[in-house]
């Protein structure tokens, strides 16, 4: 009872501190749904900085086109880059950490996949895009960078990124097509959707929000919502880019090509149907592997435009000459040089491509397959590493039916929410807890409390079991340096818990210090 | 890669809860019992805070199949378990006799063998018969991917790989969470004016 209080009381203290954690926190418990995708808590109030994007960049963009200079580029430009960047810092106030802590975890380099994305989407837009003059790409380019620079930009660009790297690609194609914005492929449904409201507006004056809200409010998951939402957010963003940034030169044939050929491999019928549902489940896991698809996309392809740059500019007129294509899922391969060009070997060639993408990112996962190569090996560590977590698994619930009985799950009770961030600072590892070396490295800990009567027992039993810890681990030196580190979070924890719960964590920050060598010893241990 | 943190809680919510409805306690249950009901909760657990993906489906039901498990299962999920497993269009298996497929395939094995004899083996023939071997050893690992083909094979697998992981680190972390707390409540029993504090909370 008094646990359940005493939290009660450290939660209201924590509020301020971090309410986005709270807020999901309190999502989770107030729903008490099962999430459907894993970032359903996260993709919620993102979306009310979508809506403010699409208002600001629609307002943007009605004044632009009513002026058309062609003086007045650079500061249109400026000026988008400026009410962006408004937008971005103002929505970074409330939930920057949950931004950081959700996308943290899937976005190695979200701000080397924007520029590229909105450089490949500088096509050369003609006439027919909105009246918006046309200044050098240069000047665009140049100004990308502090636009990029954004953090709050990069946050959603790293994650229209990742959707983008499934429908960009199909974007990006289309915007080497001419004006009507109708597309002679599409990759999905969504970026269909998102490029012809972008495109539609593009020659009149309608502001962009007011399509792309209803298409938002239709979606039925968040997770689709919020992925729509940023696409269309996306699909806006490089329009604007598109339609300022538009010239003619070889590099836009070629990212042309390089868009139709990016988005080959990564979109195909067989694809499709499921593809959207996993988009809308929209997990950041897959936002990772679906990024590093376009990065690898990306590397893979432009060797290949670079050869066949004339090929591209075919393909570019072909493409204007047929604008009114029903959207349509299917596959434009182009053959490289080389190689067969009939239909089954290239329908082979992407299924063996996407069969590879899975394969790097299995390699990325399962330690130990860097040096692997071919397939069958590949594949006998994939099941070597699954049956070793399956095994672990039954080794730790092992361990905790074997630990259960002085604990009868209320543990719970001290276990709330913002318990799993101090779970989340627990580095991973996997080693057999021995009592007498917990109790001993435990009671070390215990000297940088201000517990008096605590430390005169821990002394008592350190002094007796010193000669057990020497024997069983490291020598006890290597733990008295970290004290320094614990005395830090004791002071940074300590307004969060109470004593208790401050012994849990420290243990547990005492014991993310290395005995990875005994990780290789839990497994026998079976 | 890694899961989110929406899924770690959302595990640890469920393994807490599932323990807690399946009464795992030191008087009734044995080690076993104790250790596969724990196993069961962390299973399922890990398949609801993941959501509705083949390996999902796959797991729920292969759980659901004993019958005591599946009383429990819906009292976990609740209308999750009906959504989870209900069997998808793309994985509906069309029963086949195994008896049958295991001849037929036997035949077809040694006409190749008959043809292919005198030439000797072709190394690509081996290869495929070697990831063949390893794609059907996967499929018994992985639950719930059987009719799938190479690539949403390896997809299911990636997103498996992926909540075991995660899995087993918040077992690990609630095992130590677990032991560091029952040494605190082992310590505290010496210290009486702690234990008044905490009362007069």
């Amino acid at each position: 009872m008094e646990k359940e209080r005493f939290f009660g009381v450290n939660w209201q203290s924590m509020d301020a501190g971090m309410p986005p954690e709270m807020n999901s926190g309190a999502a989770a418990a107030a729903a008490d749904q099962l999430p459907n995708s894993f970032l359903n808590l996260g993709w919620e109030q993102p979306m009310h900085h979508d809506v403010h994007f699409e208002s600001a960049l629609s307002s943007l963009v009605s004044s632009p086109s009513s002026n058309a200079p062609a003086g007045n580029d650079s500061v249109i430009i400026g000026e988008l880059i400026g009410r962006l960047g408004s937008i971005c810092n103002s929505g970074e106030v409330s939930p920057p950490s949950r931004y950081q802590s959700t996308n943290t975890s899937c976005y190695s380099t979200p701000l080397n996949s924007p520029p590229r994305l909105n450089l490949s989407t500088m096509d050369h837009q003609q006439q027919g895009r909105g009246g918006v003059p046309v200044p050098g790409n240069q000047m665009a380019a140049g100004k990308f960078s502090p636009f990029a620079a954004d953090p709050g930009f990069t946050e959603r660009a790293a994650r229209f990124s990742c959707f983008g790297a499934r429908g960009y690609p199909g974007l990006g194609g289309q915007f080497g097509l001419p004006e009507a914005g109708k597309l002679s492929r599409v990759s999905s449904s969504q970026s269909l959707k998102a490029v012809q409201l972008g495109a539609s507006d593009n020659g009149k004056e309608v502001p962009v929000s007011e399509p792309e809200r209803p298409e938002t409010e239709t979606r039925s998951k968040f997770g689709g919502e919020a992925e729509f939402g940023n696409s269309q957010e996306a699909s806006s963003v490089s329009d604007r880019m598109t339609a300022v940034g538009a010239e003619n030169n070889a590099r836009k044939r070629k990212a042309a090509s390089k868009g139709k050929a990016k988005g080959a491999p990564l979109s195909s019928s067989n694809m499709n149907p499921p593809k959207p549902s996993d988009g809308e489940k929209s997990d950041a896991k897959r936002c990772k592997p679906a990024e590093t698809d376009g990065a690898d996309k990306d590397a893979a392809v432009k060797p290949k435009t670079e050869e066949n740059g004339d090929v591209g500019r075919k393909q570019g007129e072909e493409g204007n000459a047929k604008p009114p294509e029903p959207p349509k899922d299917y596959i434009h391969v182009r053959a490289r040089r080389g190689q067969a060009t009939d239909s089954h070997s290239l329908a082979e060639r992407v299924r063996r491509e996407k069969i590879s993408e899975r394969m790097k990112l299995l390699q990325d996962l399962v330690p130990g397959c860097n040096k692997v190569t071919g397939k069958a090996l590949m594949l006998d560590e994939i099941i070597n590493y699954v049956q070793s977590l399956q095994r672990q698994v039954e080794f730790l619930s092992m361990k905790l039916a074997a630990l259960n009985p002085q604990l009868d799950f209320n543990m719970e009770t001290l276990l709330p929410k913002d318990m799993h961030q101090a779970l989340g600072q627990l580095p991973q590892q996997v080693y057999p807890l021995d009592m007498a070396s917990t109790a001993f490295s435990y009671a070390q800990q215990l000297q940088g409390t201000p517990l008096q009567s605590l430390v005169t027992n821990s002394l008592d039993v350190q002094g007796s079991l010193n000669p057990l810890e020497s024997s069983l681990r490291r020598p006890p030196t290597m733990q008295l340096p970290r004290l320094d580190g614990f005395a830090d979070a004791t002071s940074q924890l300590g307004n969060l818990w109470e004593d208790d719960l401050q012994y849990v964590v420290q243990m547990g920050l005492g014991q993310s210090q290395g005995t990875t060598a005994f990780s290789s010893q839990s497994m026998p241990v079976e | 890669m890694q899961a989110t943190k929406s899924f770690e809680q959302a595990f640890l919510k469920h393994l807490l809860r599932g323990c807690r409805l399946s009464a795992v306690s030191y008087k009734s249950m044995s080690l076993q019992e104790r250790k596969s009901a724990i196993k069961l909760s962390a299973d399922v657990a890990m398949a609801s805070a993941r959501g509705g993906r083949k390996w999902t489906r796959g797991l729920i039901t292969k759980l659901s199949k004993e019958d005591e498990h599946r009383s429990f299962l819906q009292l976990i999920l609740g209308t999750e378990y009906g959504r989870l497993t209900k069997p998808c269009h793309g994985s509906w298996k069309i029963p086949r006799s195994k008896k049958i497929v295991r001849r037929s395939l036997r035949v077809c094995s040694r006409r190749k063998n008959n043809l292919r004899a005198p030439h000797g083996v072709k190394s690509s023939v081996l290869a495929r018969t070697l990831v063949e071997k390893r794609t059907h050893a996967l499929k018994r690992l992985v639950p719930g991917v059987e009719s799938l083909d190479g690539y949403s094979l390896l997809d299911e697998t990636l997103d498996y790989v992926i909540s075991l992981r995660a899995q087993v680190d918040l077992m690990q972390k609630l095992l130590t969470t677990f032991e560091a707390s029952k040494l605190g409540a082992l310590s505290k029993c010496t210290l009486p004016e702690r234990k008044a504090s905490f009362v007069g909370k």
